[in-house]
């Protein structure tokens, strides 16, 4: 009976391992990348340098709003901080649709900044949820592979007898499954709290869409400004001055680290305009702490804050959304982060390659149904072709003019089209050589890196080196460590297709049978 | 591993049903839990929505482990068909009285 159990446990973990598993790949890997989301944005733009007086910075916001979107009902202003170099504008383009506009202002000098137009981090935090399909279906697609993440990980836990035992096994000389096996049992232990904490909270972040139900039961009560609004013409009310408002939330927080840092202006044109002013978080960890000050819009008066009171499930919650940000995170714990995560695709990876593997074990020398081979292949295109595509994501950015119309989009599409010959590669080639080609090329994409940085904006990068900008270079240390990692990978593969004894046979079984 | 191949047609159906159990029954019972426990506290309401919505994810993945962990599919079906009538009815009930 009990061992009954077990054996459906593990029937379950490989299953819902398997059938998301390229999915949760992904996932993990620009997950892991979001976590240096401006810090990427710093370096795949590398015209925009500054720092800045952040009331100055909201005034001259402000201004190029009403230039640029004076019809608009709802605007947003991100001010720059440490970690992000120019100020974010959207605004709600009027209208029934949700449609937004957006443009990065330079602090310098209040016009739009003059960087090469591209997605920079955005791109990794957004796919990491949506993974460019339209946002609904990737917000769907992310929240089934959440629970498939939390239905593997219970079975994986409830299926491995000897949990704590295995955590001290690695036998990484041992040839073929049992490493492999190994390596996935030391990350899965490793990784597992961060693992359940993660799928976990990011359900929670999107349970408004995933769980409406508690929200649909209890009727909602009539509220919110009315945000869409009409648009704005020349007659509405005109907006009181903001610099007293700011002005007071210089006073209430100071200029420190997390002072002033975001502005949320709604309903603009209407008597029920509201300005938001939001305090930056600081190292707090729960995101409901962000302090706010409100105003009306039309008056300029000071309304009073939204009672900040909540209850130890609203603590929770908030709590969760903080610790899957992770905008608390300083230098050291952001980088352990970050490390977790990428161990956490290795875990990933390895189960999706231990499946195929044992399958073919499993089969000796007969003919592998199509299925199999098919599911190798798709292994190989995502688990060696994402991080390949996402060297030559960073590749575009610098190789594309900068000036080129629509060159953001440009970035993507190389992204893209490198992932399709990826996949194309992977079903022309015999497989091992096919995983040697992709991880080497990957490898040395991201080595080169920094050569290519050097070549095609060297006064850039001079100056990273002049003012130790840690961004810049912080990026390209990460770049020469990813690309030693991948070829390491891909020498460790050539060692296990090529054991000393067969040396001379590289047609190894694995490819004679593909 | 090898076992899938050797699958007997009532095997076949058994591992369907529960798939179904799992997907299907473990949401409508996750969902039920959800607007169960929020009509039951309702009050404050953001608190309300956050105690019906965190666990019911918990409560979607136990359903999923129960329906593949049970001896039968039609255990696991009746595991979880009897609690999500019940916070059915619960609903149902908890929306036809005015609160208090």
């Amino acid at each position: 009976m009990k061992e009954g159990f077990r054996r459906s446990m593990s029937w379950l973990h490989t299953w819902t391992g398997l059938l998301l598993g390229w999915v949760l790949f992904a996932m993990f890997l620009t997950g892991s990348a979001a976590y240096y989301r401006w810090e990427i944005t710093h370096w795949m733009q590398p015209e925009l340098r500054s720092t800045s007086q952040p009331l100055e910075t909201a005034l001259s916001a402000v201004t190029r709003l009403e230039n640029i979107a004076a019809d608009s009902p709802q605007w947003f202003i991100d001010l720059p901080d440490g970690r992000n170099d120019a100020a974010r504008l959207l605004w709600r383009i009027p209208g029934p649709e949700r449609r937004f506009g957006q443009e990065t202002m330079d602090p310098a000098n209040g016009r739009k900044a003059l960087a090469r137009e591209t997605l920079g981090g955005d791109f990794f935090y957004r796919f990491h949820f949506q993974f460019h399909l339209p946002p609904l279906w990737g917000r769907y697609l992310a929240g089934l592979a959440a629970m498939f993440m939390l239905a593997a990980l219970a079975t994986g836990v409830i299926a491995h007898r000897r949990f704590f035992a295995d955590f001290f096994t690695f036998r990484p000389g041992r040839p073929g499954l049992r490493s492999w096996l190994d390596f996935h049992n030391l990350a899965g232990v490793l990784t597992l709290p961060f693992c359940l904490v993660l799928a976990y909270s990011g359900l929670v972040i999107l349970s408004p869409l995933y769980m409406p139900w508690g929200r649909l039961a209890l009727a909602e009560p009539a509220h919110n400004p009315p945000a869409a609004g009409p648009i704005v013409t020349k007659h509405s009310i005109p907006m009181a001055p903001l610099a007293p408002m700011l002005q007071a939330a210089d006073e209430a927080w100071g200029r420190t680290e997390n002072g002033l840092r975001r502005i949320e202006i709604s309903g603009r044109g209407t008597e029920a305009c509201i300005v938001t002013l939001v305090r930056g978080q600081g190292r707090s960890l729960s995101v409901n702490s962000a302090e706010r000050l409100r105003f009306n819009g039309a008056s300029g008066l000071r309304l009073d804050a939204p009672s900040g009171e909540r209850g130890p499930a609203g603590n929770l919650h908030g709590a969760l959304y903080g610790l899957h940000l992770a905008r608390f995170a300083g230098p050291f714990l952001r980088c352990l982060l970050f490390l977790t995560g990428l161990l956490a695709t290795a875990l990933i990876g390895t189960g999706l390659v231990l499946w195929t593997q044992r399958r073919r074990s499993s089969l000796g020398h007969t003919r592998p149904a199509f299925g199999l081979v098919l599911l190798e292949k798709l292994n190989l295109a995502c688990i060696a072709g994402l991080p390949l595509s996402i060297a030559a994501f960073f590749w575009a950015n610098r190789l594309v003019p900068a000036t080129l119309e629509g060159r953001s989009d440009v970035e993507v599409q190389v992204f893209f089209c490198v992932w399709a010959a990826a996949v194309a590669h992977a079903f022309i080639r015999p497989q091992a050589s096919a995983w040697r080609e992709q991880l080497d090329s990957a490898g040395l994409l991201y080595l080169c890196l920094p050569a290519l940085d050097l070549l095609t904006s060297g006064k850039h990068l001079q100056a990273a080196v002049i003012n130790a900008d840690r961004a810049h270079l912080g990026f390209l240390a990460t770049m020469l460590v990813c690309g030693l990692l991948l070829l390491r990978i891909s020498a460790k593969m050539r060692a296990h297709a090529n054991p000393p004894s067969h040396t001379t046979q590289p047609a190894t079984a694995e490819e004679s049978v593909t | 591993m090898k076992a899938r191949a050797s699958l007997s047609k009532h095997e076949r159906w058994s591992v369907a049903s529960r798939v179904g159990a799992a997907v299907l029954g473990g949401y409508a019972l996750a969902a039920f839990f959800a607007s169960t426990v929020s009509l039951l506290v309702r009050h404050p309401r953001e608190e309300a929505l956050h105690l019906g919505t965190l666990p019911s994810f918990l409560v979607f993945l136990a359903a999923v482990l129960w329906a593949f962990a049970s001896r039968s599919a039609w255990r696991a079906w009746l595991g979880i068909l009897i609690p999500l009538s019940l916070l059915a009815l619960l609903t149902w009930l908890l929306n036809h009285t005015p609160p208090s």
